[in-house]
């Protein structure tokens, strides 16, 4: 008896009543088994996911047809309570998923609104935390958490009520490499538990010993499936030409050391402490050479960002020495010569046409010029749309646009490419380069693989603060 | 984690009290500072309930904030007291009116900032809960509190942002102040609440039926002590 | 199947149309569907999601709200103003709630939590009564338009924020207090005099700027509406 079962499934958003999300879909997944809905942006892996934990029809309205049943519950006719009582969802953007502001109530938030009897409660908490390893965060408060800690909570808020279905939506887009293991193994733990498992992702390279299959959507529609050894089978251009990440990211190339000339940005004695925290940088020399794109990676919480704040002279706490060409740069100049584009690039968008948003970072408004960056990033269509309504890559080109149009010398990016797919990530890879080529001294803060080998020619690692090596 | 302090790594505080009290003590003080007058008794009335909140802020080590506060609203009463029969121009005037303005607002100011920074929200919503609010009301509540300190850190981002794209005067272009601030804060607001939203549904927020709540509160000494302070303070203002 | 569960879907399915949908084109094939379920936007009753919805938008406007305020006190000038900026400014908010806005009630709850939340920083508890009951008032008049009529959400959300005058009736305190004091001492023709610069109708226009200010604000409101939210694909 399938614990999940979508039959000639098809549904169409209010939003957008003529285009479908999902086309007769038919999805079956038994006690136990692992099934990952893989495929490019807007092919239909979420709105599945939304339609197995009941909130597509109740809160992302539309039209539906076709029979769902999961665990013998009906999730468009039974109450959306019903439906979360057996099926339990983890969302991908960690900072939007918490109710409550600290982290033990936020465990037994879901069983106390579905009304588990509180001895239960008590006795499944301790198992719960122990098997997250949650155990150093019982008395934090949530914003005070790290991204995968905060998706490390997610989990067991969601493990807590014992659900028989767990789906998840990309929960490792803003994880590092480690939080990202540990996610796959506690799936695989819920597995050997007998849950079914659900689980809409780009990076498949965690689920790939974990997953029973991978399902290929397009165009809302369930194109193929693939085992984990036909997945990890095919060729480089098959996974190319399906809009795949790659799921042996180990076997890229990754870039060698560039000797850097004193031309570019060189950073010298840097250290910050915060208060509570300690020393989250002590860097004592790291440079990036002008013209090229340098890679910052490291783990979450290693001072990446920090550092990269500190290079646009928005981190008040931090202190050091930063030279570019040669000259000495102080904390405000730098802040005229950085371009910081930040993880979430909904904050620096202001107004209301992407060629308003080019033409804002410009010192001189040329709109000859801002139509021919647009052009160049391929955003020319868009450049009347409101930045807020696009989706997340082409925000991103927005902002790298906004970055070229600045005329800015230095220009660092923080996690550009979380969440994004593959022909996305390759378009922000091509707007790198174009930067690159006008002169520009590009740093990118990533954790994607594949971003550093299809663009960066050097990478730098970073851990607790300190530079690893500079290969 | 304490609402207020969101930003902050708060601790327990010293002196553990039940919600309720906060709300009994926050009444009192409102009720008195903001209505009680001048004749005979009422400035000592007013006096003696605003020294229950500094008492409390002191308890928790906020001496800075008690200081300051604390000498601002003496201060104020004290130059009511003997200044305002002497006033003759109407400079004086408007200061000894913004004198009795001062000591009406700092001690209410002071109780809610006592509340929202020793109370975790749990608590809070158990003592509303408590006192029989209605969900229709004790639910948007939450959200609102728990939505606050999201807020101010997504302001924050976009005011960084700002600097660092140069515009944070706005830029040259009229409204450009408010709108580059406002703007992006309220769509991606509004996003944010939709996802929060998504996520609350999925635990099951709203299920009919009784909820089950871990967060124990419960009256002891100590709250009937200052429960009993405030009452009577405002006993005899009520009956003088 | 606990009973409850089923009542409560029951109830709010009252007024959902299940009759089944004409099949309609898309592109080249034509695709029935079966049966429309819209759960949620038909049923006239609150629902959770609808509740959450106030709270973030009441957390919103209290917030664009304070901040005003603060701005008040930091330029004492404008301290006497705000009856007019702060319902322009909030405006935006609360236009953008209205799009959000389902069934009847939502607007009053937010006028409720408003109150509440005012009590919490130290105002006056007028705020809190003057919220409950002008803000079903206000919900209810820019119900009778369907929460669509443009002078039914001017005069709806005019009504609602008066509440703001809450904060205001400390300062009448004030007055009592500082008239009486100066009264003890010195002669009537003086405290005339300085009952005279701050006469009692300065309440009805601070009452008179908030509906302008209103006015205002809901056209601001609208004004931001089409040339960013509707776009951002929020509104």
């Amino acid at each position: 008896m399938a614990a999940v079962n979508l039959n000639s499934v098809s549904f169409s958003y209010a939003v957008t009543p003529g285009a479908f999300a999902l086309d007769d879909v038919n999805l079956s997944v038994d006690p136990g088994e692992v099934v990952v809905l893989c495929g490019s942006s807007g092919c239909g892996k979420t709105t599945i996911t939304r339609v197995v934990n009941g909130l597509v029809p109740h809160f992302y309205s539309g039209s539906l047809a076709g029979e769902i049943s999961v665990c013998g519950l009906d999730p468009v006719k039974d109450a959306l309570e019903k439906t979360a009582a057996v099926v339990g969802s983890v969302f991908q953007n960690p900072k939007a998923q918490f109710f409550t502001t600290d982290v033990l109530s936020e465990l037994v938030f879901a069983c106390e609104n579905l009304g588990m009897p509180e001895e239960l409660i008590v006795s499944r908490l301790e198992g719960v935390i122990l098997a997250l390893g949650l155990e150093g965060l019982r008395e934090r408060g949530i914003f005070a958490l790290s991204g995968g800690e905060k998706q490390a909570l997610a989990c067991g808020s969601v493990y807590m009520p014992d659900p028989q279905v767990v789906v998840l939506d990309e929960p490792s887009s803003n994880l590092d490499v480690k939080a990202t293991k540990d996610l796959g193994e506690l799936i695989r733990s819920w597995k050997a538990q007998g849950k079914s498992v659900v689980i809409a992702e780009h990076n498949l390279e965690y689920l790939v010993d974990i997953a029973d299959r991978f399902c290929y959507l397009r165009g809302g529609r369930i194109e193929c499936e693939f085992t984990p050894a036909q997945l990890c089978g095919l060729s480089f251009e098959e996974l190319q030409d399906l809009g795949l990440r790659t799921p042996t990211p180990w076997s890229l190339l990754l870039p060698e050391a560039l000797p850097t000339g004193d031309d570019g940005v060189s950073f010298s004695n840097v250290t910050c402490v915060y208060p509570q925290v300690g020393k989250i940088l002590n860097v004592d020399h790291i440079a990036f050479a002008k013209g090229a794109i340098t890679g910052l990676v490291g783990e979450n919480g290693s001072g990446k960002t920090t550092l990269a704040r500190f290079l646009a002279g928005l981190e008040p706490k931090a202190k050091g020495l930063v030279t570019f060409g040669g000259r000495k740069l102080s904390a405000r100049a730098r802040r005229s010569q950085v371009y910081l584009v930040t993880q979430n690039v909904s904050h620096q968008l202001f107004t209301e046409s992407v060629e308003e948003e080019v033409l804002l970072s410009m010192k001189k408004e040329d709109r000859d010029r801002a139509r021919a960056i647009l052009a160049s990033l391929d955003l020319a269509e868009l450049a009347k749309s409101h930045p807020m309504a696009l989706s997340g890559g082409e925000k991103q080109r927005v902002a790298i646009a906004a970055a070229l149009a600045s005329e800015r010398p230095i220009v660092v990016l923080d996690e550009p490419t979380s969440g994004l797919d593959l022909r996305h990530m390759h378009q922000v890879a091509d707007a790198l380069r174009s930067l690159s080529r006008t002169g520009v001294t590009v740093i990118v803060i990533t954790h994607d693989q594949e971003l550093v080998a299809t663009c960066c020619t050097a990478i730098h690692r970073i851990q607790d603060g300190q530079v690893v090596s500079g290969e | 984690m304490r609402l207020a302090n969101a930003l902050a790594y708060g601790g327990r505080p010293h002196l553990q009290i039940d919600p309720r009290t906060k709300l009994v003590i926050l009444l009192c003080v409102n009720a008195i500072c903001l209505g009680a007058g001048f004749s005979g008794g009422d400035i000592w009335v007013r006096g003696a309930i605003s020294i229950i909140p500094l008492l409390l802020l002191v308890i928790e080590r906020r001496f800075v904030l008690a200081l300051i506060c604390g000498g601002a609203t003496t201060l104020a009463l004290v130059m009511e007291m003997f200044w305002l029969g002497q006033m003759d121009g109407f400079v004086e005037l408007t200061l000894a009116g913004c004198a009795n303005l001062a000591a009406r607002f700092v001690p209410g100011m002071l109780t809610g900032i006592y509340l929202l920074s020793t109370t975790t929200l749990g608590e809070f919503m158990a003592a509303l809960a408590k006192v029989r609010l209605p969900r229709a009301v004790a639910l948007p509540t939450a959200v609102v509190l728990r939505f606050i300190p999201t807020l101010a850190l997504e302001a924050a981002a976009i005011q960084e942002s700002m600097r660092m794209r140069g515009v944070f005067w706005g830029g040259g272009k009229p409204g450009a102040f408010f709108t580059y601030r406002v703007v992006p804060l309220m769509i991606c607001a509004v996003n944010m609440g939709d996802e929060l939203t998504a996520a609350a549904l999925t635990r099951a927020l709203g299920n009919p039926g009784q909820r089950i709540s871990l967060t124990r509160i419960r009256l002891r000494l100590p709250d009937w002590i200052l429960i009993a302070c405030c009452l009577g303070i405002l006993g005899i203002w009520l009956v003088l | 199947m606990p009973r409850a569960w089923v009542d409560e879907v029951r109830e709010g399915l009252k007024g959902v149309a299940l009759a089944p949908e004409k099949s309609h084109r898309v592109g080249r094939r034509q695709v029935a569907l079966v049966t429309r379920y819209r759960y949620g936007v038909e049923s006239k009753k609150l629902q959770t999601k609808d509740l959450i919805a106030t709270g973030i938008f009441t957390a919103i406007y209290f917030v664009t709200m304070a901040v005003c305020g603060q701005l008040g006190a930091l330029i004492p000038i404008l301290q006497v103003l705000g009856p007019l900026y702060i319902p322009i400014i909030c405006g935006i908010p609360f236009i953008l709630f209205l799009t959000r806005v389902r069934v009847f009630g939502q607007i009053a709850i937010m006028g409720i939590v408003t109150g509440l939340l005012l009590i919490l920083t130290g105002q006056h508890w007028a705020g809190l009564v003057l919220a409950v009951v002008l803000a079903p008032l206000g919900d209810w008049i820019a119900a009778r338009g369907g929460y669509k009529s443009w002078w039914g959400i001017v005069a709806g959300y005019a009504v609602f924020s008066e509440l703001l005058i809450g904060m205001v009736v400390p300062l009448f305190f004030t007055r009592q207090t500082v008239l009486e004091r100066i009264g003890t001492r010195h002669d009537q023709a003086w405290v005339q005099q300085v009952a005279d610069l701050t006469p009692p109708w300065m309440f009805l226009v601070m009452i008179l700027m908030i509906v302008v200010g209103s006015a205002i604000g809901a056209y601001v409101g609208r004004v931001l509406l089409k040339k960013h939210f509707e776009r951002a694909g929020i509104a």
